[in-house]
């Protein structure tokens, strides 16, 4: 047997044929861990340079190690392993040198018997396989037979794995049979680089083996990890079937611890994700409705979960409505089954949703943790609430949903306890708001006075003003009116004074003018009395020197005819009649006879 | 109530504007007399407006005590 070395973090783990150089690996201060069979020395150049010594000494040497300290082997870096090391699958086969390539490969043929770990025991099993032919022994013409070269597939297998190797893979189809579980352990295609195929590997897991690692880690192995789905790092033995030529890893060991982390690493990433995108806390924020009359429940039809739930709403005299959404709750189904029951009940327009599952394999919790449930109960408006993993473990469906309650039963008691609270919150709010308007009533009647108070103080000061203003307004209009009449009264006075001076002036012309007039009318009437007096004189004296009465004192006689002196003979004719005026009186004469020859003088 | 304190401010420039204008010199004498009844009929309007308004308020105060 030979010894290995890896190293571990701070330490350097030797394993193998320990005991020759144990005393020595003491005296390096290491300690050996009797459950994995090796010693841990604590690193520096100096161990690591003895320890490089002896393992190659006694024909070991370094192996890879993982990242948690652990030799590694992928199936597919098994495969290629395996062909590099037997050149089954040709000459160009590579053999692998990164980390996954962890298994030692024994060189020798001597010591080349492969150990297989039964719990932690070890037992020699080189005796099933024959020798190996030397490279002089070269095939007959007719080359190998098929037994042949399983025989040889075989014998390089296990040179090229004579321990048990850690390998990781993902479980697929497990079937459970009275002998163990038998099942497919796969490297997905697509999850390493360059990778467009999956590639897949038997492995069985004896019943016995079973007992044995589920006494060792826990019952919770079997339920939680051996799942479909579920990616695990196992111990293997590599083993060839040479009656189907096929390999085969039977498993003697499961790291728990790596399936929860890897599940834990993706959860953490998730909610990662979601925290970054504001998503983790969007259900905690939607209100609960007062009165969810219609609550939606996701769960799987016939399952102990729906009837708990139902049933204990029923017991509760839920008053409102389910609309129940069947989805199965287990499987790989469950993310687009579940995210087309939360859209279809939000559509419906539920006021609540219930997302609950019975018990079951507490694997099933992995389903639940998919980024599609996750988001879509995230980016629900109507609150979830979930009631999914009923234990310690939580889901990331429930890390994001609005409330997780425990069990079904637990669900249905916080649903209907909505109505309860509500009624207590109206209860209790009514009290509050009673009192609070009592209070404000008081304060309202103590503000109505003191308002009524200064309203009527207003008031009365705008009466008043209104009223000084009118008054001052009436003062106004009745100073303006006598103003104005005073104004035109003055008008009236002047205007007066101005006719009477005006009058008196013009009396005072007009008599002037009258003196004027008088005093011409005076001067022409003295002017006419002169002239007539002048012309009464010439009158008279006309008048005088034409009077008669002389010469009829002296006899002459005035004759008249026809209203006319008669002055001369040719005025009368015989017949007329002639009015002759003496001194003394009138006579009337008749013209006999007419003489224009008598003299003048006689008579 | 809008209505009537509406009215009140009209009247109110109405007077305004019968001060204003009595004081014109260029106001015919019957147009002035007939501004000054009119403002003074205004301004009695008024006064029982505002009478009406105090007893109102004196018995919304009593109503309200």
């Amino acid at each position: 047997m030979t010894l290995y070395f890896r190293h571990s973090g701070s330490a350097i783990i030797v394993y193998g044929n320990t005991y020759p150089v144990r005393e020595r690996l003491k005296a390096l201060g290491a300690k050996f861990n009797g459950q994995e069979k090796n010693w841990r020395v604590p690193h520096t150049d100096e161990a690591l340079a003895l320890v490089q010594g002896m393992c190659q000494a006694l024909g070991g040497s370094q192996s890879g190690a993982s990242a948690d300290g652990g030799a590694v082997v992928t199936t597919e870096s098994l495969v290629a392993a395996t062909a590099a090391t037997t050149g089954l699958f040709g000459d160009a086969a590579p053999v692998r040198r990164d980390g996954g390539d962890a298994a030692p490969v024994r060189r020798d043929g001597g010591d080349a018997a492969p150990v297989r770990r039964d719990g932690g025991a070890v037992r020699a099993r080189g005796a099933d396989f024959p020798a190996v032919p030397s490279p002089a022994a070269a095939p007959d013409e007719s080359g190998l037979s098929i037994r042949q070269l399983m025989d040889r597939a075989g014998l390089a297998l296990t040179q090229a794995f004579p321990r048990a190797v850690w390998v990781v893979g993902e479980i697929q189809n497990a079937a459970r049979r009275p002998s163990g579980l038998f099942f497919d352990l796969a490297e997905p295609a697509g999850e390493a680089q360059h990778q467009n195929a999956t590639v897949t590997v038997r492995a069985i897991l004896w019943r016995n083996s079973l007992a044995m690692i589920t006494a060792k880690r826990g019952a919770a192995v079997e339920g939680d990890i051996i799942q479909d789905g579920m990616k695990v790092r196992v111990l293997v033995q590599v083993q060839l079937y040479r009656d189907r030529g096929q390999i085969s890893l039977t498993i003697d060991d499961i790291d728990p611890a790596f399936t929860k982390g890897a599940l834990a690493l993706a959860r953490e990433k998730l909610l990662k994700e979601l925290r970054a995108k504001g998503l983790d806390a969007a259900q905690a924020k939607l209100p609960l409705p007062p009165f969810p009359f219609q609550v939606g429940l996701v769960s799987a039809d016939g399952s102990r979960a729906k009837s708990d739930f139902l049933d204990q709403l029923s017991a509760l005299k839920f008053p409102g409505e389910i609309l129940f959404h069947n989805a199965p709750m287990q499987g790989e189904n469950v993310p687009v089954r579940v995210v087309e029951a939360l859209r279809a009940l939000e559509q419906h327009g539920v006021d609540l949703i219930v997302l609950t599952r019975g018990g079951g394999s507490a694997a099933d919790l992995r389903w639940f943790d998919a980024p599609e449930i996750a988001y879509a109960i995230a980016r629900c408006p109507v609150p979830v609430i979930a009631a999914i993993g009923h234990h310690d473990d939580v889901c990331v469906a429930e890390m994001v949903c609005h409330l997780r309650q425990k069990t079904p039963t637990a669900a249905a008691d916080f649903v209907a306890g909505i109505f309860h609270a509500t009624r207590q919150r109206i209860d209790l709010a009514a009290g509050t708001m009673a009192k609070e308007l009592t209070r404000r009533a008081n304060e309202f009647n103590a503000l109505q006075a003191q308002i009524a108070v200064r309203l009527a103080a207003a008031a009365s000061e705008a009466i008043a003003r209104r009223e000084q203003r009118v008054a001052s307004l009436a003062s106004r209009l009745g100073a303006q009116a006598t103003e104005s009449v005073t104004r035109r009264g003055q008008h009236l006075v002047n205007a007066r004074n101005g006719l009477s001076a005006q009058a008196t002036a013009f009396v005072a012309q007009a008599a002037r003018k009258v003196q004027e007039r008088l005093a011409a009318l005076a001067l022409a009437t003295e002017r006419a009395l002169n002239a007539r007096a002048g012309k009464v004189q010439a009158l008279e004296q006309e008048l005088v020197r034409k009077d008669p009465t002389p010469w009829l004192e002296q006899g002459w006689t005035q004759l008249c005819a026809n209203g006319r002196n008669v002055r001369s003979a040719k005025d009368l004719a015989p017949g007329d009649r002639v009015k002759a005026r003496l001194r003394d009186g009138n006579v009337e004469l008749t013209v006999d006879r007419s003489d224009l020859t008598t003299p003048a003088g006689e008579l | 109530m809008a209505t009537e304190s509406k009215t009140y401010k009209e009247m109110l420039e109405k007077v305004e504007g019968i001060v204003k204008d009595v004081g014109s010199p260029d106001l015919d004498l019957d147009a002035m007399v007939g501004k000054i009844e009119q403002g003074y009929g205004l301004i009695k309007e008024m006064r029982s407006r505002l009478e009406q308004t105090k007893e109102k308020i004196e018995k919304l105060r009593l109503d309200f005590e």
